[in-house]
């Protein structure tokens, strides 16, 4: 089969929206459920993965974590990816001193590290997950940004723009109808990898204790809180931090195999090296 | 008169030089009319015809008049140009392999003049659409509209261009070498179907080729470009029966005859035509001329008219040779 790893990918994250959906179902007990009288366990057959520092069920945690650790990753690509998109387009199809000046500024937001202006935001905020995706979203915009104005440039020098422009179509016209759908592709791969980075983001600001606050859970924030009891329960970090890597993973998967199936010429050079 | 052109210049400014692409050029057009503009590559045809529509670079610099139903295209506002484009004014572009959106099906194509210009919705769009393509003979036309581009022949394709091109009635229908990519038999087909619809519509055609030999013979006047200036200008009669310029002469000596006797050889003209960032003196045809004279060198030659149907660009010819 060819393209295994894309569709390894896709069945990894399928099974995740199922957990996600059905979380309140599947759940084994309430998670925000604490029992006192039983916390730190280990694994045992009423506690799968045993419990956390409040006696709350580790597993069921986790799973209902799936839903604001995915939506995080999600909304805050969907949103990078809407404004990098539109800018791209833009400063590509305008060039000149548009173009210039879309780009220094695309420069000057890459600069800004994630950590520090999540920092900031939580301090005008208050932290949660609207300042952890405001975040994401001012940093990550501007790889959409680059990739989208690239593609734009090539494919604006093609005989049916200027054949668009004969027959009257305005530039906006020009930009969405004719140019957007030919750059979808790099667009798919940059947002399918970004989702998997941007988790990998939430992770870490979480970790420190600035993302999602409990009792919300996502897997970041049960990282963090296993962190100090690696000794004793060792599952109730890895459980999650293992989670987190497979999804990053699948994401990375879907995305590598996306670049392939878009890019003919990857795929013929590597069936050749495998012929040879 | 459905368009008058005067003084047309487009200079497109490089780093170093001005390339004087479109050079002082002036030329009229009736309603229903079809002008060939004959020229080879670099001679200013597709420049001037881009022009036309002001489809230039923005930092080309284009002056003159364009008098196109009583309105000047060159100082034209940009919503009335946007309006013009598509609407009076249509073009068939040369490679229907690269003119067509790949990504985009043949149908979502096709009805875009509809919804730019009329603003219909895309199920009214979509009927006229299927009525366009039969009217450019393609077979199953309401199937074809889901095609994408790469499902078409090169010969389907500019039949999908043409369609675009007539679907809003267009008074002017530019086409810049329509057939070049095309083989020699689909092409006459095409010019016929071009020229039958556009005299079916009343549309004056702009025929941009460097055919001399097949694509000219379907208009009613034919312009030689050269170094991006007209150095002759004629009735297609006047042209093919008594050219005057020693360009003409030559590109029709180089091409081939069937009435011709077969053991003559073609003539090709020698050398090759100047650089127009760096322009000779005087005529530009002055290297490659067999008749040239000392005036030829100096100044450039003006069109001179012979008679009503005949206009030359020629020192030699006005000395008699």
């Amino acid at each position: 089969m060819k393209n295994r790893t894309l569709y390894l990918g896709l069945i990894i994250i399928a099974a995740l929206l199922v957990v996600m959906a059905a979380a309140p179902q599947i759940a084994p007990h309430d998670p925000e459920a604490q029992d006192l009288y039983h916390v730190l366990e280990g694994p045992s057959e009423k506690h799968l993965l045993g419990t956390d520092d409040v006696g709350r069920d580790l597993l069921s945690r986790v799973i209902t974590g799936t839903r604001p650790t995915l939506l995080i990753g999600v909304l805050s690509t969907l949103f990078s990816g809407i404004i990098g998109v539109g800018l791209g387009l833009v400063a590509g199809y305008k060039g000149g001193a548009i173009d210039m000046a879309v780009m220094r500024v695309t420069d000057a937001f890459m600069s800004l590290p994630v950590l520090v202006v999540t920092l900031a935001l939580v301090a005008i905020f208050g932290s949660g997950m609207q300042s952890v995706i405001i975040a994401i979203t001012l940093v990550n915009w501007t790889g959409f940004a680059r990739i989208v104005r690239g593609e734009v440039l090539h494919t604006r020098e093609f005989v049916y723009v200027e054949a668009a422009r004969a027959m009257g179509a305005s530039g906006l016209r020009i930009i969405f109808y004719h140019l957007l759908p030919n750059v979808m592709g790099p667009i798919i791969v940059t947002a399918s990898i970004a989702i998997g980075g941007n988790i990998m983001i939430e992770s870490a600001v979480s970790f420190l204790g600035l993302g999602a606050q409990p009792p919300l859970s996502t897997w970041g924030n049960e990282l963090r809180i296993g962190y100090a009891y690696l000794e004793v329960v060792p599952l109730f970090s890895i459980a999650p931090g293992l989670l987190i890597t497979l999804t990053v993973l699948a994401f990375n998967f879907i995305g590598d195999g996306l670049r392939d199936a878009f890019d003919p010429r990857i795929s013929q050079t590597f069936n050749k090296s495998k012929e040879k | 008169m459905l368009l008058q052109v005067s003084n047309l210049r487009t200079y497109f400014k490089t780093r170093s030089s001005l390339v004087k692409a479109v050079d002082d050029i002036s030329f009229e057009l009736d309603q229903g009319q079809t002008l060939s503009i004959v020229g080879e590559s670099g001679s200013g045809k597709t420049a001037a015809a881009l022009s036309l529509m002001r489809l230039i670079p923005g930092s080309a610099q284009l002056s003159g008049k364009i008098m196109f139903e009583d309105q000047d295209i060159v100082t034209m506002g940009r919503k009335a140009l946007f309006g013009l484009r598509g609407d009076k004014i249509a073009m068939v572009f040369q490679d229907p392999m690269t003119a067509l959106n790949p990504v985009l099906t043949i149908g979502e194509q096709l009805i875009e003049p509809y919804l730019i210009h009329r603003k219909m919705n895309r199920k009214q769009a979509f009927n006229l659409g299927i009525a366009l393509l039969q009217k450019v003979r393609i077979q199953d036309a309401e199937k074809r509209m889901h095609c994408y581009p790469h499902e078409l022949s090169g010969g389907m394709r500019q039949r999908v261009m043409i369609a675009m091109a007539i679907a809003l009635h267009p008074p002017l229908i530019i086409a810049d070498e329509p057939t070049t990519a095309l083989d020699v038999s689909i092409a006459a087909e095409l010019l016929e179907l071009l020229k039958s619809i556009t005299r079916e519509q009343g549309s004056a055609l702009l025929l941009i080729t460097h055919n001399l030999g097949i694509v000219a013979r379907y208009a009613d006047k034919v312009m030689i470009m050269y170094a991006g200036k007209i150095v002759e200008k004629a009735s297609k009669v006047n042209l093919y029966q008594k050219p005057q310029h020693p360009y003409t002469q030559g590109l029709l000596a180089s091409v081939p005859k069937i009435s011709a006797d077969t053991g003559k050889k073609l003539t090709p003209i020698p050398g090759n035509p100047p650089d127009l960032a760096t322009p000779p003196k005087g005529c530009a045809f002055y290297d490659r001329c067999p008749f040239k004279i000392t005036q030829c060198g100096r100044n450039v030659p003006k069109l001179t008219k012979l008679n009503d149907d005949h206009e030359v660009a020629c020192f030699a010819k006005e000395a008699g040779r």
